[in-house]
């Protein structure tokens, strides 16, 4: 074979980056437009994998499987700012209203924030890659799906028609939810008129059923967790007398109220706390595998020194140097976020704060493994807590690195989430890692100038939601109503008044320590995530749980792995896809003045 | 039998810790029963400020409420949706606050106060205080639960190394990785000879089955039964050679993707490189057996 017949197979290329950056760039500022009208932010790597695939694969002839996983690496890395920011940072904005020209707010230091929080929370997470897709082989349900998608060409005909199926029936299912024709919830309690303290009711979710399937007995545990929730704590709480309602209550009201209680004054926290100490103790007892990890890159990267290679995996000094960057930035954010913060609390707020990152970028990465689902609300909610009990309630400070928190545990489970893809697909996990450090700070300072921008924005017809945005002055359907923030808002001043669930914090987190020593790995985060989430969706991925072990005792591994993973990845992809031409037809339509 | 009873006291110790740990103490409960009276009193309150800006939206469009008779306000309502909207939902407000115990004569406004009043009275613990409340309410039955859950823990964990060692006394289910390691370097070795001759952009669907098919018979209940070994080395040993095991299962995905894409040098590379790495996993099993 002639040398000039081989060609170079791209992967870390400049292609590649480009068209991943592009998208990146397009995503997060049109998902924080979304995430401010509709109250969620969506997942942008399967989106970039199929338009990578359009463009890279159909367009330009470029036949690399790796090469896409690099775009979707780059293109879902830069937009997971859009969905950190945009918790986080509206609520600041809107409790500054009493200067709505936003004069006085520390852009400065959240930018530095923001970069801070989007590269420690890589930095962090990528020693933890050998633990947590190599060692504990975390299910990622989503890094599965891409990598199905992605490895489609050479899968052959009939696992194509089964992933375009899959991706077909939740299309299907997705337009009859947002069309109405079929209920978010089936509600099955309900018609048997069961208490709502006593609920069954199942999320009707394409994406949540595949994520159930292709997790299976791995994610039993997160299941089983919800089932004893709310079948058996739940009537327990209220037989027990320990929800009583108040003596004047009209009878009509009490069950609904229960259930209320039960889940956001004792369930929820209680999940939470569950989720702190099973990561802790996660932490502890994965730590001579991460230390064996860590000497094993330092290892790799000296023979790769030696003999002149790349090795697979960023170097530790690369990490290393990196981490203390991001932690020098975090606490220059904290000192010059305010006159109020002195060097000892920026300090102590930028290494607790660097802690709680870490921690919290370990419990979604976690959660996000093994069930698909992010409990970042609930972490951002402590980052807060804790920033605002450090700085004496200064609520700048407190939510400048709620922002860095919030952006760097969502990079660490998107970068775990495209590096199990990369295993999958064989890529070179350290082209990976260095794309998505290098452009780690696209995102935040793309997300947080839509944001400026659509604060004040000034014209009829335009969207914003600032108070004087003319949109919301004039009261039309243009003024984003910024869920999230208001959700943010409403916890800081539960915190202003000291309605911090510090009980349950703590007596969930001695659960979730007691519970890691059981042989699963895991488990703690999967109960506590399990009463933290609302218990609809858990019961619905419990079915695809409880459906993928039939199919695998009755039908085999093999059925398993040639049938059910390209259905289940395309169910994930379809809800996605669909999901995102809904929410960008919806606001667009919206833009173009047709109201909601 | 040590696992099955682990299993039961794990379940029962989650209930317990859980249900006692969920608890609230009494102050909590109360301030919480006390909001639920403000919410129920703020919703007339919100819906009567809606009424207002009715009020007011009507007015601007020429149309004074107040000056209206009885009968002009009916004929109104059959007109205007938004109209007859408010008023039915005020309604339907002020009857549900009546059902609180709203006398007839009270105002909402007014019953709202009283409501907010009451709950300022009672008051939000402080952190301190609402740790100790909830430790005293359901402090016993929580510690209770942790107990159980850590005996059952422990249970299974014994279990577990039971289990392991049956595996280690050649009990059938037991995990063989030297075996499944060379029967992988066997297979790997055949699939890169099978393309050796390949050429760029020439199609290898047999080999690539063949990768498909070690994935599915050998690697793949390998990676499943990675517990047994976790449990007879240790997570540090485990990670000695399972680290180097991972790098050539992953490259010899990437041979799998470089055939799809037509790559065939970077698929025989990729299959050199899983091949070493699983030969470095082999020494690394070894090193972990000997040190016992």
């Amino acid at each position: 074979m002639s040398a000039s017949t081989v060609r170079p197979y791209p992967e870390l290329s400049v292609v590649g980056v480009a068209l991943g950056t592009v998208q990146g760039v397009v995503m997060t500022a049109s998902f924080v437009y979304i995430a401010l009208k509709l109250g969620f932010g969506l997942g942008g790597s399967t989106v970039a994998a199929i338009l990578g695939f359009v463009a890279l694969r159909g367009v330009l002839r470029r036949k690399s499987i790796v090469e896409n996983n690099i775009n979707q690496t780059v293109a879902s890395g830069i937009n997971t700012a859009s969905s950190g920011v945009v918790f986080t940072l509206p609520a600041l904005m809107l409790l500054s209203v009493s200067d709505p020209t936003l004069s006085d707010f520390p852009v400065g230091p959240l930018i530095f924030s923001a970069i801070a929080g989007s590269l420690m929370g890589i930095v962090l997470i990528i020693p933890l890659r050998k633990q947590m897709v190599e060692f504990e082989r975390l299910k990622f349900p989503s890094g599965v799906a891409v990598a199905t998608l992605l490895k489609s060409p050479g899968e052959g005909v009939s696992q194509g028609v089964i992933l375009v199926s899959g991706a077909a029936i939740a299309a299907g299912l997705t337009l009859l939810v947002n069309f109405g024709l079929v209920p978010e919830e089936l509600d099955v309690g309900h018609v048997a008129s069961l208490p709502p303290w006593l609920p069954f009711a199942l999320y009707i979710s394409a994406a949540n059923f595949g994520a159930g399937l292709l997790s299976g007995r791995g994610g039993l545990p997160f299941a089983l967790g919800g089932v004893l929730a709310w079948w058996v704590i739940s009537p327990i709480a209220v037989q027990m007398g320990w929800v009583p309602p108040h003596a004047a209550m009209p009878p009509a009201e009490v069950p609904g109220w229960q259930a209320g209680e039960i889940y956001s004054q004792m369930l929820r926290p209680l999940g939470i706390g569950m989720l702190i100490g099973g990561a802790l103790a996660g932490v502890v007892s994965a730590f001579p595998a991460v230390a064996g990890a860590m000497k094993s890159l330092q290892a790799a990267a000296k023979l790769a020194r030696e003999q002149g290679s790349s090795p697979d995996e960023l170097s530790p000094t690369v990490l290393g140097g990196s981490a203390a960057a991001s932690l020098v930035m975090l606490f220059l954010a904290a000192y010059f976020s305010s006159d109020d913060v002195g060097v000892g609390t920026a300090v102590i707020i930028a290494i607790v704060g660097a802690l709680w990152l870490a921690l919290a970028g370990i419990i979604v990465a976690q959660a996000t493994g093994a069930t698909d689902i992010s409990p970042l609300s609930g972490l951002a909610l402590i980052a807060v807590t804790l920033m605002f009990f450090i700085t004496g309630g200064n609520v700048t400070a407190a939510v400048l690195i709620g922002v860095a928190v919030c952006i760097a545990t969502s990079q660490c489970a998107d970068m775990m989430q495209d590096l199990k893809t990369g295993h999958l697909v064989g890529s070179k996990p350290r082209e990976q890692q260095l794309a998505q450090l290098i452009l780690c700070w696209i995102g935040p300072i793309i997300a947080i100038g839509v944001l400026f921008l659509l604060w004040n924005a000034p014209g009829d017809g335009t969207p914003g939601f600032g108070p004087q945005s003319t949109a919301c002055l004039e009261q039309t359907q243009f003024c984003l109503a910024a869920p999230q923030a208001g959700a943010l808002q409403g916890m800081i001043e539960a915190l202003q008044s000291s309605d911090a669930a510090v009980d349950k914090y703590l007596g969930g987190a001695v659960m979730g320590g007691a519970l890691s020593i059981f042989p699963i790995g895991g488990i703690a985060v999967l109960v506590g995530l399990a009463m933290y989430l609302p218990f609809s969706i858990t019961l619905a991925y419990g079915v695809g749980n409880v459906v993928a072990m039939g199919l695998e005792r009755g039908l085999g591994r093999d059925f398993i792995g040639r049938k059910l993973v390209p259905f289940a990845a395309g169910l994930i992809v379809g809800e996605a896809l669909t999901q995102l031409t809904w929410n960008v037809v919806q606001t667009g339509g919206s833009l173009l003045g047709g109201g909601q | 039998m040590k696992g099955y009873v682990g299993l039961v006291l794990l379940v029962l110790g989650i209930v317990v810790a859980a249900a006692f740990g969920a608890r609230n103490g009494d102050r909590h409960v109360h301030y919480r029963q006390a909001s639920a009276q403000v919410a129920a009193g703020q919703h007339v309150s919100d819906v009567l400020d809606e009424g207002r800006k009715l009020n007011e939206t009507l007015k601007s469009e020429g149309v004074d409420l107040a000056a209206l008779s009885m009968e002009e306000h009916l004929a109104l309502m059959e007109k205007e949706p938004r109209l007859r909207q408010q008023v039915e939902k005020t309604d339907e407000a002020i009857t549900n606050l009546r059902k609180w115990g709203m006398t007839g004569d009270d105002n909402p406004l007014h019953w709202l106060a009283r409501a907010k009043q009451e709950r300022a009275h009672i008051g939000l613990p402080e952190p301190s205080e609402r740790l100790g409340a909830w430790f005293s309410v359901g402090g016993t039955g929580w510690l209770a639960g942790i107990l159980l859950i850590v005996i059952g823990a422990v249970l299974a964990r014994l279990q577990q190394r039971d289990d392991n060692a049956g595996g280690a006394a050649g009990t059938e289910g037991r995990v063989d990785f030297p075996r499944a390691l060379a029967e992988t370097r066997t297979r790997v070795a055949a699939i890169r000879a099978s393309i050796e001759e390949l050429k760029m952009d020439e199609d290898a669907p047999k080999a690539r089955n063949a990768i498909d098919q070690l994935g599915a018979e050998v690697l793949d209940p390998l990676v499943e039964g990675r517990g047994q070994l976790i449990a007879r080395h240790g997570l540090a040993g485990f990670a000695e050679y399972f680290g180097p095991f991972s790098a050539g299962e992953r490259n010899v995905n990437r041979a799998w993707s470089a055939l799809t894409d037509g790559h065939a040098v970077v698929a025989r590379e990729a299959l050199d490189v899983a091949l070493a790495a699983f030969e470095a996993a082999e020494k690394g099993y070894e090193a972990v057996e000997a040190r016992g």
